[in-house]
């Protein structure tokens, strides 16, 4: 009886040892993803030149980004290859959004200062606005 | 005993509180994560928003991360690769809507532009059809004063001719206007006044002339040097006002016409000789800014030659 338990724990370790293994052995066919972390980054510089970071919820998505690129740097220096280059997906894309919700402000502003530059030149004409 | 212990229980009721407890947890298996429904409503949102047609390659591309995401989830199951493509998905439905909401903004932008442009276009247009109607008074008013100078130079010009037909009575024109000369020996007796009868059918005649002149008239008595300096210019005022107010008695408008005595200061010949003394003795009745000012030629050269005709 003390000799099949003995054998079923051995077996157990066994499993958990090749586990380990192969576990081990598929982070290391992973590589550095290193083309998605310069993407990142870069796109984490975009979002910051257009004043990302002065519009709420683009600030928002920036802050992800940032905390994602960070995440997935200690993944990679852990050797989560794998895991990171999902992470650093997560940033990129939240960097874009904070870009383009940033842009998308900059647009509204400049339309509404043009319709109220425009009210403005025709409420200040002599003949008045149409 | 009941499995899940509860009171009164049976086999069939073990059996049917494993068969809901199996239930739900397939239920809770089957739940997509919530980061997969985020990405649904996301994308719903971006198709629904007024912009989607001006983004419409990144509303294809957040279709595209969508379905990566549901491909994944249905092959794979709840993983976290599933959350991280859902999530990818989700951020790429907000930037379509995003970019549609960024060229509606540029289109209003642009519409006020255009707006103002066109508004601009028709204030121009207004301005240049006032600036038409506003010639066009100016051409009329232009035509009108004209038409008036004509009217008066015509008028004045029908006064010259005639004084240059009256009697004892020299026309010329100076800087002052028309000067119609009238010597004093045909007005008033020596020392006097008062228009002798002769003078009155002179002045009648002046009077007759000025019809339908509207020029003012100036009257000014002469002296010779004969006598005090005060007598001279009181007989002098004396006889331009006797002249004045017999021309306002006869029709000419009293506000026309102002009369001054200037004595002996003003003499035309040598007061040393008879001749030039009698031709001292005068009045003057000048018609202000005649035409001859606006380059109407006075008829004989400016001077009435044989009008002295006393």
């Amino acid at each position: 009886m003390r000799s099949r338990e003995r054998d079923t724990q051995m077996k157990i370790i066994g499993c958990i040892g090749a586990a380990s293994i192969a576990l081990v052995a598929a982070c290391a066919s992973t590589p550095v993803p290193a083309d998605r972390l310069a993407k990142s980054s870069a796109a984490i510089r975009s979002a910051h030149e257009v004043g990302a970071e002065r519009v709420p919820n683009a600030a928002l998505h920036l802050k992800v980004a940032n905390e994602e690129l960070g995440l997935a740097k200690r993944l990679i220096a852990d050797g989560d290859n794998r895991r990171a280059e999902y992470i650093l997906l997560r940033a990129q894309v939240d960097a874009d959004t904070a870009l383009q919700l940033a842009r998308e402000n900059q647009a509204r502003m400049d339309a509404q200062r043009t319709i109220d530059e425009v009210q403005r030149v025709k409420n200040t004409s002599p003949q008045g606005g149409s | 005993m009941t499995r899940f212990g509860i009171p009164g229980g049976g086999k069939t009721l073990s059996l049917t509180a494993g068969a809901v407890i199996l239930g739900l947890v397939a239920g809770c298996a089957s739940q997509p994560p919530v980061e997969l429904k985020n990405a649904r409503a996301a994308y719903q949102d971006a198709i629904d928003s007024p912009g989607a047609s001006y983004a419409a390659t990144d509303v294809y591309e957040a279709k595209k991360s969508l379905q990566r995401a549901e491909d994944y989830y249905h092959n794979e199951g709840d993983e976290p690769e599933t959350r991280d493509l859902a999530y990818v998905a989700e951020r790429m439905a907000i930037i379509a809507k995003s970019k549609g909401n960024n060229v509606i903004a540029l289109n209003q932008k642009q519409q006020a532009m255009n707006d103002l442009d066109q508004w601009k276009q028709q204030q121009a247009l207004a301005a240049r059809q006032q600036l038409g109607q506003t010639q066009e008074q100016l051409a009329k008013s232009q035509q009108q004063l004209e038409s008036e100078r004509q009217a008066r130079v015509a008028a004045e010009q029908r006064t010259n001719d005639a004084m240059s037909k009256v009697r004892g009575l020299t026309a010329k024109q100076d800087q002052r206007g028309l000067v119609l000369t009238l010597s004093g020996s045909v007005l008033f007796a020596f020392g006097k006044s008062e228009l002798l009868p002769t003078a009155q059918k002179r002045l009648d005649d002046v009077i007759a002339a000025l019809k339908g002149d509207q020029r003012t008239i100036t009257i000014v008595g002469h002296t010779d040097a004969i006598g005090s300096h005060e007598n001279n210019m009181t007989l002098s005022q004396r006889r331009a006002d006797a002249v004045r107010t017999y021309l306002t008695t006869h029709g000419v408008p009293e506000d026309r016409v102002t009369a001054e005595g200037v004595g002996e200061a003003q003499p035309i010949a040598n007061n040393k000789t008879a001749d030039g003394r009698a031709n001292n003795r005068r009045v003057e009745i000048i018609l202000n800014g005649s035409v001859n000012t606006q380059g109407t030629p006075m008829p004989s050269g400016g001077q009435n030659d044989g009008m002295n005709r006393q």
